[in-house]
């Protein structure tokens, strides 16, 4: 199993509105989120970090985009009340 | 309009455990947990520890189908050509502190297992549950006073006091102006894979030798741990250190022969892709403020050397919900009061794991979470283990080639010991030594390398075979007496 097949094998509820979102100005396109996030959310696209609208199909809610961003450009609060993602086997 | 005494953030083990001893001593109480059940969002490495049971008694009614008892651990060590070159295992031992710590090492269970239960367990007590709700914010007054808090839909929930429970990115911390996030150097990122398995397959592969931890040259450590039906497999380390993606350790990891044996013995098949973050602490900063007091995660409570994290939730949770009771008798919930809390946890198993923090933090940034050391570590430690028990030539000859074969690691050695070891065992020894002397340090740290292997080399050959004799002379009382000595010294007594 590829690591993008891996990243997929998880169970969640959509979540309808966003909680994740990234301050243009304040990103320096060091791609520290591109690398750390394990299930691909993050392109760098030419020097700036970009969020594809997909995202809320796939993030795993760790929130770890948001604590290596050291420019503070990335904006992470959890999912609306019983969305996101579901734990089978945690 | 309705008002708790205690609003518990987060219904994990923390938020559980606080919510069930505040709700036994009368409190009014709530927890608020934002996924469908407690458990949905929990992602561990699932085994907890003999302290949960030693301190919990509703403990022992524990009783899960999906459990399994790690009765042996094996440490596996690969070098940098992701080659399983040594291993070795450990079990409980007849002197452990207590009986069930004589009886097993962990016990694996599933966070939805656990979580649901224990969240019930407060639920009979008389703490009221809302799930599906997520906190967005604590709530102030005019006056700038924590009254409550804010849920996602802009319900407000009036309570006096509010334990956050709510994990490593605490809301309750947050919003209450605790803390905004961790540093990156204070967080660790684990990627975990859950297989299932069939019970009689891990039975019959794995048994209880269901901890094993994979120490390497290439990855940061990972693990395999085993469940009744299952397994996870995982790695992890600070959220700052990874320079290629994750998953590219982690294949490296899946990659070893001794793991993939593990995963088509059992059977195995990926159920389920989970992520966390863990902190990595030197000291828990600040864990109050006015009308909240966090635990668990949220207070950054795991255990800073292997992130063990839900007793101390659990801990750390009763020890709030007590705080708790004594600050709704008094009717004072200012920072001022409830840095009670903080006295409590510093006092407790919560607080010991931190008295040797700043030295344990060096350790697992030195060595455990650095496979640049495992580069000499494992050649070193197979070396050794090679050299004293290998048959392809005499005993006799492989015992007089040993100090030749290690002698090129002893600077590298001795410069971890001074900057790792020594440390550790002083800050764990009873009572707490001081550091040691730096001159000292830096003496050994000059001195051994270049004269340990010339003087075992020249003893050795006037002795000729009385080597082993010869090497502890010169270790004992050319090196590590004087040593102690010089230390109990410093100290002004003797050493325990």
């Amino acid at each position: 199993m590829n690591a993008k097949e891996l990243a997929r094998l998880i169970h969640k509820t959509v979540p309808e509105t966003d909680f994740i979102s990234l301050d243009a100005d304040r990103c320096t396109g060091c791609g520290e989120c591109v690398v750390v996030c394990p299930v691909f959310i993050w392109e760098l696209e030419g020097h700036t970090a970009s969020l594809p609208a997909d995202y809320r199909e796939r993030c795993l809610e760790c929130g770890a985009c948001w604590q290596v961003c050291e420019r503070g450009a990335i904006c992470f609060d959890y999912p609306e009340s019983g969305t996101g993602i579901t734990v089978l086997y945690g | 309009m309705k008002r708790y005494d205690l609003i518990v953030v987060g219904g994990g083990p923390g938020g559980s455990v606080a919510a069930k001893t505040a709700a036994e001593s009368g409190l009014k109480t709530i927890v608020l947990e934002r996924g469908i059940k407690p458990g949905d969002k929990n992602v561990s490495g699932t085994g907890l520890s003999p302290k949960c049971f030693r301190d919990f008694d509703f403990m022992k009614q524990m009783d899960f189908p999906r459990t399994r008892v790690a009765t042996m651990a094996t440490l596996h060590y690969s070098d940098a050509e992701n080659v399983e070159k040594l291993n070795f295992s450990f079990s409980p031992s007849a002197r452990g502190p207590y009986p069930e710590a004589r009886e097993f090492l962990t016990k694996n269970v599933y966070r939805s297992d656990l979580d649901p239960w224990l969240a019930g367990l407060a639920n009979e007590a008389g703490a009221e549950f809302r799930t599906a709700t997520r906190v967005s914010s604590v709530n102030r007054g005019v006056d700038g006073k924590i009254t409550g808090v804010v849920t996602d839909s802009g319900e407000k929930i009036h309570g006096d006091i509010i334990i956050g429970a709510d994990g490593v990115i605490s809301t309750v911390a947050r919003t209450a102006g605790i803390r905004e996030k961790w540093d990156p150097g204070e967080v660790a990122m684990i990627l975990n894979v859950d297989y299932g398995a069939a019970r009689e397959d891990i039975n019959r592969v794995i048994g209880g030798n269901a901890l094993h931890y994979w120490y390497s040259g290439i990855f940061p450590v990972g693990y395999t741990f085993f469940s009744a039906e299952g397994f996870h497999a995982g790695l992890g380390c600070y959220v700052n250190w990874w320079k290629k993606s994750p998953h590219y350790y982690l294949k490296k990891m899946f990659e070893l022969e001794g793991v993939q044996r593990q995963i088509e013995l059992c059977g195995g098949e990926p159920r389920e892709f989970q992520n966390h973050m863990v902190t990595f602490l030197l000291d828990p900063k600040s864990t109050y403020a006015d009308s909240v007091m966090l635990v668990g995660d949220a207070a950054g409570f795991a255990c800073p050397f292997e992130a063990e994290g839900v007793y101390y939730a659990m801990y750390s949770g009763m020890l709030a919900a007590k705080v708790a009771l004594e600050a709704h008798g008094s009717g004072d919930t200012r920072a001022s009061f409830l840095k009670r809390y903080e006295k409590a946890w510093r006092a407790s198993p919560v607080g010991e794991e931190f008295i040797a923090g700043e030295t344990i933090d060096g350790f697992v940034r030195g060595i455990g979470f650095n496979p640049d050391a495992g580069r000499w570590i494992v050649p070193m430690l197979n070396d050794a283990a090679y050299g004293l028990l290998n048959v392809a030539e005499s005993h006799t000859a492989s015992a007089r080639n040993l100090p030749a074969v290690l002698a090129p690691y002893l600077p590298i050695l001795v410069e971890t010991l001074g900057r790792d070891l020594l440390p550790l065992s002083n800050r764990m020894a009873e009572p707490p030594a001081k550091r040691p002397s730096p001159t000292v340090e830096r003496l050994l740290r000059k001195v051994l390398p270049p004269v340990l292997p010339f003087f075992a080399r020249r003893s050795a050959r006037a002795h000729k075979s009385r080597y082993s004799e010869v090497m502890s002379e010169i270790m004992v009382d050319g090196f590590m007496k004087p040593y102690a000595e010089e230390k109990a010294r410093m100290s002004g007594g003797a050493i325990r």
